[in-house]
């Protein structure tokens, strides 16, 4: 099936799935039944929401396991602050990585904050785009690559251009629904 | 592929139907084929997450093997036909690509999630798709630790349950044959070993179902915009025509190839360019059990060194990740990519830059992608060898698509500027939503 319409962002599904892995491990450090709910209502939500809810769940999610770090320290547990520790570290670089997170300093404290929105084609300007495109060179491909490039039948990706479509395929470049 | 098959009508354009008339096999275009060519050829290669364990080689014939007697086992104690649905639930283990290969060679339409997910959201997908069956593992490794995996498919059964599906039957392989690794009784009557029912099969050979090009091959769950995941259908002709010519045009995979993509099979990229794309190609395709930096960042590029991986694929987290924990460790390692792959979400060009300089070592191809789950395969990419890299900017778009850019206020502008709102084009392995 062919299709046009209007194309959304990349889905980033995997993200949520790691988020929920990890989710799991905080699941498992939890010394409360209402930590415990917590900690299963945010992995619920990294499943089930659309991705753009993921840097909140993660926000929430380091604010848990803090509590819950600080709750075994009052405690003298250390054994538990151990496993919590870990997996707070675990989670906040994962978070950082997967760009959900932000490191900002503010009056000499630290704090992650959630990232405004997942979709980077939405954050990002038409400008920085603009400028980007303009000033980002272009890298050829590497010599040993190219020359196993140019070693190929010539033509060999003619029966697939543009131009080669079959006219059933070609009408469908400019269909009236999209002007 | 049938001969006789490249055409394709349109009676609602743009929804094309294709190769229409057509039928075939994805199990067999993916197995069959080549171990009736090339029988002692690796097809996967299995890394276990620990490393003190043996890496696993799994030759076509072999794959081949394992296909029918587990194909005969879904067929003949489960009663599975054509059109049935499966829902899976397991870790990045080849059982995992011989059970959807199975089911493909019986034209049962296979639905895996992803498996770090928990039981909840799996239940809640087996109700979506309806499906009786559930097919799962008791345990994998992840960051050293034998996960108990099975106790997943008890809230699975019971989340399910409480939205009106029924699971009649899970099938449970075993991490380690005849060990048991979960703390969970097994439910009689409902739950039966895999390796246990295998053993009554051994040597059996099921011929591959020719299936419609249109027929289903599977469905893949995506987070929707509603707070409900929607399931996407890919048809079986379309869908496979597409993936193995993006694998051979984008990835540039060649049967010599040790390709490794370090996604998970739960997602999209996993079926197309894990499972599908490379076997459809016959190389050797790479499935990997645990986390990259586990134990330590320099994984990756230890078992690229040893299995002589020359195509690398995987994600800009993973990339940052690998970056963060040991940006000088791929220079310890004797590996060399020729191509490298990023997929599913943009990359900053400070991370292309080592990704390419690093990673790469200068010397690898590099294929910024971009797609969905709904497209089941590249819609935007750079031609390796042939078209320029443009760190942090995927490619145009492949051959047959066409990407309309428009700024803000829905004019139509050119490449440079705006925002990628729309692609035009026909591509095949486009799926179906469902939007519940």
């Amino acid at each position: 099936m062919g299709s046009s319409g209007t194309v959304p962002g990349m889905t980033r599904q995997y993200v949520a799935g790691e988020l929920s892995a990890l989710l799991a491990h905080v699941q498992a450090v939890t010394t409360t039944e209402e930590a415990g709910q917590d900690a299963w209502s945010l992995r619920h939500a990294a499943e089930t929401e659309p991705i753009q809810v993921l840097p909140w769940v993660t926000v929430q999610a380091l604010a848990l396991t803090e509590w819950l770090c600080r709750d075994s320290l009052n405690r003298g547990d250390t054994a538990a602050f151990t496993r919590q520790a870990a997996v707070c570290a675990e989670l906040h670089e994962f978070g950082v990585c997967a760009g959900l997170i932000v490191i900002v300093q503010r009056e000499d404290k630290v704090m992650a904050e959630g990232q405004e929105s997942q979709d980077s084609g939405a954050r990002v300007s038409e400008a920085q785009i603009a400028v980007h495109w303009r000033e980002e060179q272009t890298c050829p491909p590497p010599p040993g690559v190219r020359r196993a490039g140019q070693r190929g039948r010539p033509g060999h990706l003619r029966p697939v251009q543009r131009g080669a479509l079959p006219r059933l395929l070609r009408r469908v470049r400019r269909p009236a629904h999209l002007g | 592929m049938s001969r006789g098959t490249q055409r394709w009508i349109s009676s609602d354009p743009p929804f094309w139907k294709w190769f229409a008339g057509g039928r075939l096999n994805a199990s067999f275009n993916c197995v069959d084929w080549h171990a009736g060519a090339n029988p002692g050829k690796t097809a996967i290669i299995f890394v276990p997450e620990l490393e003190s364990d043996e890496h696993v080689h799994i030759s076509y014939a072999e794959l081949l093997r394992q296909v029918n007697e587990l194909a005969a086992v879904l067929r003949d104690c489960l009663g599975l036909k054509a059109g049935d649905r499966v829902t899976l639930h397991m870790p990045m283990v080849p059982e995992l690509a011989v059970t959807m290969l199975a089911c493909a060679r019986l034209g049962v339409i296979h639905s895996q999630v992803f498996g770090g997910f928990s039981g909840t959201a799996c239940g809640h997908r087996i109700a979506d798709s309806g499906s009786p069956i559930l097919i799962t593992m008791d345990g994998y490794y992840r960051a050293g630790q034998l996960t108990d995996h099975k106790v997943k498919a008890d809230e699975a059964v019971a989340a399910a349950s409480q939205e009106g599906q029924e699971v009649d039957k899970v099938l449970v392989w075993r991490r380690h044959p005849g060990q048991y690794a979960s703390g969970t009784p097994m439910a009689e009557g409902r739950d039966f070993f895999v390796d246990e029912l295998l053993a009554d099969h051994k040597g059996r050979v099921v011929e591959p179902v020719q299936m419609p090009a249109e027929a289903p091959l599977f469905l893949m769950y995506t987070s929707g915009t509603t707070g409900r995941p929607k399931g996407c259908v890919h048809s079986t002709g379309g869908y496979l025509a597409y993936v193995t010519g993006t694998s051979k045009y984008y990835q540039d995979i060649h049967p010599g190839d040790v390709y490794w993509c370090m996604a998970d099979i739960g997602w999209i990229t996993g079926h197309s360019y894990i499972v599908y794309g490379p076997l459809a190609l016959g190389t050797t395709t790479v499935i990997y059990e645990g986390v990259p930096n586990y134990p330590d960042g320099g994984r990756p590029w230890r078992i690229a060194e040893k299995l002589g991986v020359s195509i690398f694929h995987t994600s800009p987290t993973a990339i940052r990740r690998l970056r963060k924990v040991g940006p000088e460790e791929p220079r310890k390692y004797g590996y060399h990519f020729r191509h490298m792959t990023t997929v599913g979400e943009p990359i900053e060009p400070e991370v292309w830059r080592w990704y390419h300089s690093e990673v790469g070592k200068g010397q690898a191809v590099i294929v910024d992608t971009w797609w969905q789950t709904e497209n089941g395969g590249f819609l935007c990419s750079t031609l390796p060898a042939l078209q320029p890299m443009k760190p942090g900017s995927c490619g145009p778009g492949v051959l047959g698509v066409y990407p309309v850019i428009y700024d803000e206020d829905g004019t139509e502008v050119p490449a440079g500027s705006g925002i990628l709102r729309r692609a035009r084009g026909t591509w095949s392995a486009a799926g179906q939503s469902w939007l519940r």
